[in-house]
């Protein structure tokens, strides 16, 4: 038996991993650090959300090779100039120079092109510290524009004056622009008499940066020989041409965090929650609904299947049948909205003097408190989970009782039913005797498939009565972009699911000795 | 031709005995024709926003109670025709003026086909009477609140052992005054009759057809805009076809192709296709289908303003959702077909085994397609109501979902046309399709167990 679970687990790795990478890529579709801080955030604060939260590594491979970096054309200022397509700005280029500390004229020049992005922004980084972030108007070729001068015999526009109080001056461009961006030279120009401007053109490429400095203290970045450099970085295309490996990706991470149990990714809302924590929270509140739930449908389901199956085919047999199929054919949420208005919002209303449901909300029932206290209120139970679990009931008995029903009837036509029915047994007694016993296994098959959702909840339920259970939390967090909860729970669900799956197979095997685990 | 030879099938000929199957049928029919009426603009998006009533007007079976009835009476003369009426006198010139009107219809209602200067002349007698009307029904109020105290003062009074006369002379005039102001009052309803006979001949309720259709429009009541319930519900059924048709079409197709690849070709198709099953089977079904909702955010298909698009994140999520159920039967299926003699005659012969796969095989799984195709509908439009109401579903057009989930609040006070009639109208179609669907499994799949 040993043996079979572990070639099933071994069986179910690549099952697991496929189930990881689709949510993890479904939901990397659109990029998620912009999902989560919406349109109108900055590039600065995209770029450090997304260091922070672990996202500027690809999520499996770079997809930038067929992005495409930055293309290299032959026209304007020094011969080329750089052009990337506008997008959400993770492709940059950086100038860098050494200056004296002052105030400069920042003036741009670059070539006319078709489709160029009406608002190019430069961030102006002194030394480390990030100024200002003009914008450039590239649509309006230079030369055509106001206050465009003429220095050198190349036309260029103004776009900032800044004050620079270190040594070096760094500007960053990037695609996040409504067209194409077009980085060529830029010229830095004091404002102080007698002092030479500086050109920084797209040609003065320096020395490989050290990736990890990058960002941080351009001071240290190693400069060209006349002191300046620039970089295109064609997103993390460029970073993994300085040695990322093939598995420093968002998926290995994810995975290594799986298999080890790490459960301290924290969530992206304002409350950080480290992911087991909202997991241990909200696994009790699920569990204290479907628990009760799952028990009693099956057990009426069986029941009234039986009953179903002694009078086959007379009426109480049909009526109970079409009660279900009617019952079917109405929407879970009706039978919530209803639920909920007779059982609570109805009484409350009309003031009634016994009121025992809670129209929505959940207060811990059992468990311990801070102080390492047990407590256990069953009062509160009743209040606040009683009428969800009946209408989970209530909803469920009608698949139930049709699926059980078809299972007894079924039985009804094996031969050791007519054997037992010739030796004289009394049909009571096959009908709860032999036929219960042989019918199990159909039972339990039908049990243990409803057990994963044992943590998942009844996720409408608990959005309707506001429980803050496994549902409840995974819906809000797919709402509010909550990427590391939906990742975390999926990975505890979907681990859960393929456990109970090896188990059913084991229960079948202990119920059913005609069974055979191979 | 594969088609051909399924209706001529045995189990056919079963379900064709069988009657409530073909009662199903015929609901189903209908369903499908209101849905192609709504689909070639018999309903118009526009239509299932556009007032015809005030608020939350009960339908058809609630006898209106006087309370209500003065409600109504008050918000048609008040709340709507006042403002536009009064527009209209301030209107500069003519066209504005004919403006004013056109914003006082409802529906097919508009203003009587009158002379501006005569439409607001009657709206003056009208104002009129509703004034003094409205003037009264306070008064009746005050007064009836006043009695009450003042005859409450008055039995303690004279509960006392030694009552003031002069206290109870006082009371007695104040309660006489209110009583003669009661009298008074009782000639609003009157008054009321006038002002709907008035209203009625400002903004008659049209005759002849425009008529029928306004009429009809409020068999149902109004939602809570106003809008007709009736027509969200027609225009919601088309809606649930488009997506029940869809995704089943979709998922049958993409399931009984994989199903049959990998039941028929075996090795590694068929762990390649299980691999993807179990990957997706393993994900819980809601779970999934909001994480593929989700992957569309933000895209064009993420837009109001363009309905027909706005569908097509579900059709995906379904689909890619719902075709695993059907690829495993097939496969099993499949895998018994494999063995049979007819196969083995068609390999023999020496065809390609494309070619006995798209011939010999998928053509004896149809009733299971069939079957397939009736589960997954519902399980779609049972779908589109919890994911609407998550707020993952349809967006920007009213479906059976969107207004059971909308009708929550008006459930808590009390008005339940709204989600009645969107649950009535999916009753009946869920329970035509649980009916067939039993009724094909038992045709031509009697030794299943659901």
């Amino acid at each position: 038996m040993w043996a079979y679970v572990a070639r099933k687990l071994l069986y179910n790795i690549p099952v697991y991993l496929g189930i990881l990478f689709l949510v993890m890529a479904a939901l990397r579709v659109n990029d998620p650090v912009y999902a989560f801080l919406g349109k109108s955030a900055s590039q600065d604060i995209i770029d450090t959300t997304r260091r922070e939260m672990g996202l500027e590594t690809p999520f499996l491979f770079d997809v930038a090779f067929w992005r495409g970096p930055w293309k290299e054309r032959d026209v304007g200022h020094g011969g080329s100039a750089m052009v990337k397509g506008g997008g959400n700005g993770r492709f940059k280029v950086t100038w860098t120079a050494a200056i004296e500390p002052g105030e400069y004229e920042l003036l741009a020049t670059w070539p006319e092109m078709s489709g160029a992005a009406t608002d190019a922004g430069i961030q102006v980084f002194d030394s480390a510290r990030a100024t200002e972030r003009p914008e450039i108007d590239q649509s309006i070729p230079v030369g055509e524009g106001e206050g465009d001068v003429e220095v050198g015999g190349t036309s260029w526009r103004q776009f900032a004056t800044i004050r620079f109080e270190s040594r070096t001056a760094r500007l960053v461009m990037t695609n996040k622009a409504d067209g194409r961006v077009i980085a060529d030279a830029i010229m830095l120009r004091p404002t102080e008499e007698g002092r030479e401007p500086i050109v920084l053109d797209n040609a003065d490429a320096g020395d490989d940066p050290d990736p990890a400095t990058l960002g941080e203290d351009p001071g240290a970045e190693a400069l060209g020989p006349d002191g300046r450099s620039f970089e295109a970085v064609g997103n993390e295309w460029t970073a993994s041409k300085f040695g990322r490996s093939l598995w420093d990706n968002q998926y290995f991470a994810f995975l290594s965090r799986v298999f080890t149990l790490n459960f301290e990714e924290r969530s992206w809302r304002s409350d950080k929650r480290p992911l087991g924590g909202i997991l241990a929270n909200a696994i009790p509140k699920s569990l204290s609904i479907t628990v009760p739930t799952i028990i009693l449908s099956t057990i009426i389901g069986i029941c009234i299947a039986l009953i179903s199956a002694y009078f086959r085919g007379r009426a109480a047999d049909r009526i109970l049948v079409v009660i279900a199929v009617f019952g079917m054919s109405i929407s879970y949420l009706v039978y919530i909205i209803f639920g909920q208005y007779w059982g609570a919002a109805l009484p409350q209303q009309n003031n009634a003097t016994f009121q025992p449901f809670a129209i929505s909300g959940y207060e811990g029932w059992i468990g311990f408190r801070e102080g390492g206290e047990f407590y256990f209120t069953p009062g509160m139970w009743v209040q606040y989970c009683l009428l969800p679990v009946m209408i989970g009931v209530v909803v469920s008995i009608g698949y139930d009782t049709r699926f059980y029903r078809a299972v007894m009837v079924e039985e009804t036509n094996r031969d050791y039913i007519v054997t037992a029915t010739a030796k004289g047994a009394t049909k009571p007694k096959i009908m709860f005797v032999h036929m219960l016993k042989n019918a199990m296994i159909p039972v339990i098959t039908r049990v243990m498939s409803t057990l994963p959702f044992l943590i998942t909840g009844s996720i409408l339920l608990e959005m309707y009565f506001r429980i803050p259970g496994m549902g409840f939390e995974l819906i809000n967090a797919i709402n509010s972009t909550d990427f590391p909860v939906v990742q975390g729970f999926v990975a505890v669900l979907a681990a859960f699911f393929i456990v109970t799956i090896i188990l059913t197979d084991v229960l079948y095997a202990l119920v059913d000795p005609r069974v055979r685990l191979s | 031709m594969m088609l051909k030879r399924f209706l001529r099938s045995r189990g056919m000929r079963k379900l064709r005995r069988n009657r409530m199957a073909m009662v199903a049928s015929a609901v189903i029919g209908l369903y499908a024709l209101v849905a192609l009426f709504a689909l070639f603009g018999g309903v118009s998006l526009d239509d299932t926003k556009r007032r015809v009533w005030r608020e939350n007007t009960p339908g058809f079976l609630q006898p209106m109670s006087k309370e209500i009835a003065d409600y109504t009476l008050d918000w048609h003369a008040d709340k709507w025709l006042r403002p536009k009426m009064e527009a209209a006198r301030r209107a500069s010139d003519e066209r504005s003026r004919q403006f004013s009107f056109d914003t006082a219809a409802l529906g097919q209602r508009t203003l009587a086909d009158l002379p501006g200067d005569e439409l607001i002349a009657l709206w003056d007698e009208a104002a009129g009477i509703y004034d003094e009307w409205r003037e009264l029904q306070d008064t009746a109020d005050e007064a009836n609140e006043e009695l009450e105290f003042f005859r409450i003062d008055l039995d303690a009074e004279r509960a006392k052992d030694a009552p003031d006369q002069d206290m109870i002379e006082e009371l007695e005039g104040e309660i006489e005054y209110y009583e003669g102001q009661l009298e008074q009052a009782a000639r609003a309803p009157e008054l009321a009759a006038d002002l709907r006979a008035k209203l009625l001949e400002l903004h008659p309720v049209p005759t002849g057809v425009p008529g029928m259709v306004y009429r009809a429009k409020l068999w149902f009541g109004t939602d809570s805009k106003g809008a007709s319930i009736i027509i969200k519900g027609l225009y919601a059924t088309k809606i649930a076809f488009q997506i029940g048709f869809v995704t089943a079409v979709g998922a049958v197709l993409i399931g009984t192709l994989l199903g049959a690849a990998a039941g028929f070709f075996g090795r590694f198709v068929d762990e390649a296709v299980m691999w993807i099953v179990s990957t997706l089977s393993s994900i819980p079904y809601l779970v999934l289908l909001a994480v593929l909702v989700v992957m569309f955010r933000g895209s064009i298909f993420d837009n109001e303003a363009r309905p027909a698009l706005a569908l097509v994140p579900l059709y995906a999520a379904f689909g890619m959702t719902f075709w695993v159920g059907t690829c495993r039967v097939i496969r099993g299926e499949v895998m018994k077909i494999k063995e049979l003699e007819y196969v083995q005659a068609a390999t023999a012969i020496g065809f390609a085994r494309p070619y006995i796969v798209l011939r010999h095989v998928v053509p004896n799984t149809v009733h299971l397609m069939f079957i397939n195709f009736s589960l997954l509908f519902i399980a779609a439009i049972k779908g589109e109501v919890i994911l609407s109401f998550l707020g993952l579903g349809v967006k920007g057009q009213p479906s059976w979902g969107i207004m059971i989930a909308h009708s929550k609040d008006q459930v808590s006070s009390g008005f339940f046309w709204e989600i009645l009639t969107a649950t009535a109208l999916m009753f009946g179609l869920v329970l035509a399709f649980n009916i067939l669907s039993d009724a094909l499994q038992d045709a031509f799949d009697p030794k299943h167990v659901s």
